[in-house]
């Protein structure tokens, strides 16, 4: 049996700009004009969906 | 100073007051350390977060003195001090709020601590947020360190007991294990085992946004609900390929829809399934994957913090190159199945559907 390694933290490289996750049709971040509503509540870098900017939970506020 | 009713991930609104009358079951799903104590200091409870970010198994950490065996790094005035001195005055409530750092041998962990005594019980709990991770403090006396899981069960690996590099138990299992698994479910619930295959699914997935918690805040110090999509995507999908259950991609083509499409290749799921079947009597059977379709959905719920549905609308168990899922409000769940069992199969047919389904309004 292997004896369990502690190394030391991080566990994990930060992960790369793009890592195994591809990231597909990325048309919406280059055409998306979100609305007022969202304009407003959440931190917006120009009239872009990009998943390389915009956080998870913002991203995710999208799903209805 | 943090405010532990409004945890920073999430928002799942939680009363720190009520903390003794939720399950461990529940505990476990929350994203911040909770450990529970009697008056004299011994462990009663130990939730998951905690046991990720301390790198112990709860099963070693239930019954011993919280200050003496487990977290030596919290003697003195500055934490045990304050515990002592709440539980001889009779605190009720929250009593104490702090800064503090955490020292294990593995490293060192900036954090927040709340104290809490619900009423009318003898009872306490520790609430613990990280704010930072980082290497071991140099300068700190070995004696002085937190407890490491080797420590607790030093022979435990000739016991049949395997851990992973952050002392997680783990279990190896063979493809055939999955093909049991679902062997089982038709034989004994034809029609009903994606039900249970999918609350299966969300329970653990529950359990992995704890571990992606963990993860995101080593890596990038920041929550899962603040780094970016393209971030969150790669832990999920590196996570789930670590542990052999396939490679996740990320569609964001129909986020302007409201719709989240999620591809799987080489799903183990699918792969372990009968082929290309559609049961008479169980319209769904040629959708694998439940149990995955569940764990996607509440690890994007535990980001969003709502609930979420994510099903799977085309699995390679059937022939497809890939399995694909969608992830939706809650409220559309229902059009989703109604449609999957009518035979509605893929994503652009359920985009269309969706189109014209209810939804509801994005809650932020």
């Amino acid at each position: 049996m292997t004896e369990p390694t502690q190394p030391n933290i991080p566990v994990l490289p930060p992960p790369p700009a793009v890592g195994l996750a591809v990231i597909r049709n990325l048309e919406a971040k280059l055409a998306a004009a979100p609305s007022a509503q969202l304009l407003a509540k959440v931190p917006w870098d120009g009239p872009r969906l990009d998943p390389d900017i915009l956080g998870t939970r913002a991203m995710l506020a999208w799903l209805r | 100073m943090l405010e532990f009713t409004q945890p920073p991930v999430g928002r799942v609104t939680f009363d720190v007051l009520q903390i003794d009358d939720r399950t461990d079951q529940e505990l476990d799903t929350l994203p911040f350390g909770v450990i529970g104590l009697d008056e004299e200091g011994t462990i009663l409870r130990y939730n998951l977060y905690e046991a990720q970010f301390a790198r112990l198994d709860r099963n070693q950490v239930l019954g011993r003195d919280f200050f003496k065996e487990v977290a030596r790094c919290t003697r003195g005035e500055a934490f045990e001090g304050q515990f002592r001195r709440g539980v001889a005055a009779g605190a009720s409530g929250s009593f104490a709020r702090f800064s503090f750092v955490f020292d294990f041998k593995f490293g060192a962990q900036e954090v927040q601590v709340e104290m809490v005594r619900p009423a009318g019980v003898p009872r306490y709990y520790l609430l613990i947020n990280r704010t930072r991770v980082g290497p071991a403090r140099p300068d700190r006396p070995p004696a002085t360190l937190a407890v490491a899981q080797r420590e607790l069960a030093p022979d435990e690996g000739t016991k049949g007991v395997r851990r992973d590099p952050i002392e997680r138990r783990v279990v190896e299992v063979p493809w055939a294990f999955f093909a049991a698994l679902r062997a089982t479910c038709d034989q004994l619930a034809p029609g009903t085992w994606q039900m249970f295959c999918a609350e299966w699914g969300v329970q653990f997935g529950r359990r992995l946004a704890i571990d992606l918690e963990n993860l995101a805040i080593e890596t990038s110090g920041r929550s899962l609900g603040e780094i970016p999509m393209t971030e969150f995507a790669t832990l999920v999908s590196r996570r789930l390929a670590q542990q052999g259950m396939g490679r996740a991609s990320f569609d964001f083509a129909a986020i302007r829809e409201g719709v989240l499409v999620i591809e799987v290749a080489r799903s183990v799921l699918a792969e372990a399934a009968p082929r290309g079947r559609r049961g008479e009597h169980d319209p769904l059977s040629d959708l694998a994957c439940p149990l995955l379709a569940g764990t996607l959905g509440a690890v994007a719920g535990h980001v969003a913090g709502r609930r979420l549905a994510a099903r799977e609308v085309a699995c390679a168990s059937a022939g497809e190159p890939v399995c694909r899922f969608v992830v939706t409000s809650h409220a559309r769940r229902t059009a989703i199945d109604e449609a999957l069992a009518r035979g509605t199969r893929g994503v652009e047919a359920i985009r269309e559907l969706l189109r014209s389904a209810p939804s509801e309004p994005r809650d932020d």
